[in-house]
């Protein structure tokens, strides 16, 4: 670590050290960027990554806010019939992953089919059969769902292909889950641009399909949306479609947020789904700037960005902005520049 | 994905259902508990210089035991003799980790499985799983005239069983068992490759489609660690041997060369090194088949070398 | 998504875009399934679907292949398919819409997209879209990629090129969301 980056992870809340930046060079396009995990990434403020579930300040601010969008919409959880042993494998893996991460808040006791987790973050403590619905308050993937900040989608994997036959997610970024259900691996994929002329959505598929329960992967993918709005999901595009365009350059910093989804990538063990983790965390423009490295960084990655793929990313209509208002603090903050001026 | 490791289990319990059969529990020896498994999941016991592949018979999510079942093979040199004549209660044994080689599509609305013999031992973990999520399922399984060495195998929780003596008795049933299953349904086949071959050849004829048509086969360890080489560097003029069981990355790395690497698997593409020299063996998944063609560049994660070197571009 | 797209002209669908989940339904009658042992033929109003399943029953005629003709109307096939058994398969002639409620429901009844063939008799007739917003599916003539007012709930949709077979349906979201009043 630079004296610099000592200096900011004293200072800096763990929503800016821990915060999974995903940008490792100054221009970005689509690759399949898997890596073994755990494994701690280190930043210019901190690092991330040592564990699979992470929970972290915004705990109990999104489940009230998952819970209110599966009460407007239960179509945010789906599993068909024939994913209901790859649910319940959810549910055991990501609560022991939960225990491993926060062994000081949550306990996780196995004993045959009976379950009993205790989660103090939310002062619960439950016994389950693992199989019988019944013990259960919801449904396995719903009630997982209560329990950690991550949406999840369980894919099977039949006929040489992947296919997305189960999901939680209410923190979608420009997709929907319920439109998606049923779809393999490369149809889900179907509106992304240039990934399929390089070939990587196949190669992708065939690396899912070679995984093991041994070792767990991840890969990030990154947006920016405005406000901390975690549902931008296409089914509430008529509610925050015009966000885009009514931005202004004042706003930037406050309004305008990074988004990183950190992906985990894992063989379950007895259903043989795949299951990925989707975990959305988002920074405002004013805190990547408290990052020098970053908000540089930020800067050339949205400035260079080929317009096919600003626009998928729905950023097209205001990165001007958000480049022009970086910029700008950049150069506030650069004494040589202001000299200069 | 890398050989994963092998662990040591302790032989906690012996059952010889008949002459022919033994089954084994094994609880692990180290403590950490043993891992659940996918149905039809098996394990390899290492028997002496032997590695041999068994079913696990046992519930997929019971991690406190493993439990196989192991057929003598008459005259057999190899490990069905050393576990029937030469394993104790309390005796430690190495296994690798359950491998999936044979599980149940889930997708299916009803299977149909068919076994002949120790054939059935997948099924086994299959009726237990199948016991918990409530999917619906017929066993039909066939045994030999009258001796049935496996009949304490069925002990188990396993509803739908019809029962065959001789094989000619299945096989006059066969068509009407097929015909009559019920759209959605996929047919699984464990026990000697004749019978698989068929089973699955009336099912063609009976108009199932191939992804409807499952049967076991046991896979083998992993790929090869491959052949040593050699790997000249054109830039710095290093010339680098790749052991056997040693990637070309990890050797470029001993050598003190930075190269970028991520996956370690031959899919994100950041270790591609330029070929100037020699024939590769790609084996990775990043590559399009024409690239690969070219030989013009290499995943130094995954890839070798067919000959003796490689030149590459570093 | 943006509103952008809207208004550029494409190509008819299934000879563009190679790799989305868009359907490319044959225009050119494919043959049955030989390896099948029944056979379900689904056959919309128009004179050329009835022709094109007329001569999809004579082939499975002449190669022995049992066979049975379903009205097109979903709740008829999904009647058929369950009472059908393993090695049945399903073949479709239509419009677009008829071949997507018709493959809809096969992948409800049990059948694989392999088990099922479809002929495109009418590609100038209308297609289905799904409005995200409030779910329901309106017809339309509207090409991909054009606008159509949901019959549900009037939000005027882009039709992405963006299609469900499990749904039976193209993707429409609301086309001017991000010009709506503040």
């Amino acid at each position: 670590m630079t004296p610099t980056t000592e200096r900011l992870s004293g200072t800096l809340p763990a929503r800016i050290t821990r915060y999974p930046f995903p940008f490792p060079r100054d221009a970005y396009r689509y690759t399949a960027n898997v890596q073994p995990a755990p494994n701690f990434e280190a930043t210019a403020a901190g690092g991330w990554g040592d564990v699979v579930v992470e929970v972290d300040e915004h705990y109990l601010a999104e489940l009230e806010e998952r819970e209110r969008i599966l009460e407007a919409d239960p179509d945010r959880s789906i599993t068909l019939p024939h994913m209901k042993a790859a649910a319940w494998d959810a549910v055991l893996y990501s609560l022991q992953a939960f225990a491993d991460a926060r062994p000081d808040v949550a306990r996780l006791t196995i004993d045959g089919d009976r379950v009993r987790w205790e989660n103090d973050l939310l002062e619960l403590a439950i016994e389950f059969v693992v199989g019988d619905e019944s013990t259960l308050p919801l449904d396995p993937l719903t009630w997982l769902g209560t329990q950690i900040q991550e949406d999840v989608c369980l894919l099977d994997q039949r006929d040489g292909h992947l296919w997305l036959d189960a999901g939680l997610v209410t923190f979608a970024a420009d997709w929907s889950l319920v439109f998606d259900i049923g779809m393999s691996f490369l149809e889900f994929h179907g509106p992304v641009p240039r990934v399929h002329e390089a070939g990587i959505m196949p190669a992708a598929e065939q690396f899912l399909m070679r995984l093991t329960p041994e070792q767990a992967y991840r890969r990030t993918n990154w947006t920016l949306t405005i406000d901390r709005r975690m549902d931008v999901s296409t089914e509430q595009y008529d509610v925050w479609g015009k966000d885009r365009r009514l931005l202004t350059l004042e706003e930037v910093g406050e309004r305008v947020h990074l988004r990183c989804e950190v992906q985990h990538l894992v063989r379950l063990p007895v259903s043989g789904a795949v299951m990925f983790y989707i975990r959305s965390s988002m920074l405002p423009m004013n805190e990547v700037l408290l990052v020098p490295e970053w908000a540089q960084r930020a800067r050339a990655v949205i400035a260079e960005l080929p317009e096919d793929m600003a626009d998928y990313k729905g950023i097209a209509r205001y990165r001007h902005l958000v480049v022009q208002w970086l910029d700008e603090q950049l150069d506030d903050a650069d004494p040589a520049a202001a000299a200069a001026a | 994905m890398s050989a994963p490791a092998t662990r040591m289990v302790a032989v906690a319990g012996i059952e010889e259902p008949t002459d022919e059969v033994r089954t084994l529990r094994l609880v692990s020896a180290t403590g950490e508990p043993l891992s659940p498994f996918a149905p039809g999941s098996n394990i390899e016991v290492h028997c002496g210089e032997r590695r041999n592949a068994y079913s696990l018979i046992g519930d997929p999510r019971d991690t406190s035991h493993y439990a196989i079942s192991v057929l003598r093979v008459a005259g057999g040199a190899g490990g069905s003799r050393f576990l029937h004549d030469d394993v104790r209660r309390g005796d430690l044994l190495t296994i690798s980790p359950p491998k999936s080689a044979f599980a149940p599509p889930a997708a299916a609305r009803h299977h149909l499985l068919i076994a002949a013999g120790i054939g059935v031992t997948p099924f086994l973990s299959y009726a237990r799983a199948f016991a918990r999520t409530g999917a619906s399922y017929e066993l039909h399984y066939v045994h030999r005239a009258r001796q049935d060495p496996h009949a304490g195998l069925l002990g188990l929780p396993m509803q739908a069983v019809r029962r065959y003596v001789g094989r000619e008795s299945l096989a006059a049933s066969l068509p009407e068992v097929l015909d009559g299953a019920r759209m959605g349904t996929h047919l699984s086949v464990c026990g000697p490759p004749a019978m698989i071959d068929e089973t699955l050849t009336l099912a063609r004829d009976r108009g199932w489609p191939a992804h409807r048509l499952h049967s076991e086969r046991f896979v083998g360890v992993d790929a090869p660690p491959g052949e040593p080489f050699t790997a000249r560097l054109a830039r710095s003029g290093q010339t680098i041997d790749v052991p056997t069981g040693v990637s070309l990355l990890d050797a470029v790395l001993s050598a003190g060369i930075d190269l970028p690497h991520l996956c370690r698997q031959g899919v994100c593409g950041e270790c591609k090194v330029g070929v100037l020299g020699g024939t590769p063996l790609h084996h990775d998944l990043h590559l399009s088949a024409s690239q690969r063609a070219a030989g013009d560049a290499v995943m130094a994660c995954v890839s070798r070398c067919d000959g003796d070197g490689l030149e590459l571009d570093l | 998504m943006t509103a952008a797209a809207t208004a550029t002209a494409r190509e008819p669908v299934g000879t563009s875009r190679l790799h989305t989940s868009e359907p490319r339904w044959p225009t050119e009658q494919p043959a049955l399934d030989e390896t099948a042992r029944h056979q379900l033929v689904v056959a919309g109003p128009s004179t050329a679907a009835q022709a094109s399943a007329s001569a999809w029953i004579t082939a499975a005629q002449a190669a022995g292949t049992t066979c049975a003709v379903v009205p097109a109307d979903p709740g008829a096939l999904t009647a058929a398919l369950h009472l059908a058994t393993t090695g049945t398969r399903v073949a479709v002639a239509g419009d677009e819409v008829t071949i997507a409620r018709a493959f809809a429901a096969s992948l409800a009844g049990g059948l694989v997209a392999t088990e099922v063939r479809a002929h495109l008799t009418d590609p100038e007739g209308p297609r289905p879209v799904r409005c995200v917003h409030c779910k329901s599916i309106t017809d339309t003539t509207e090409p991909v990629d054009g606008v159509c007012d949901c019959s549900q709930c009037q939000r005027p949709l882009l039709i992405f090129p963006h299609y469900s077979r499990y749904l039976g349906a193209y993707l429409g979201f609301r086309v001017d969301a991000e010009e709506l009043p503040a």
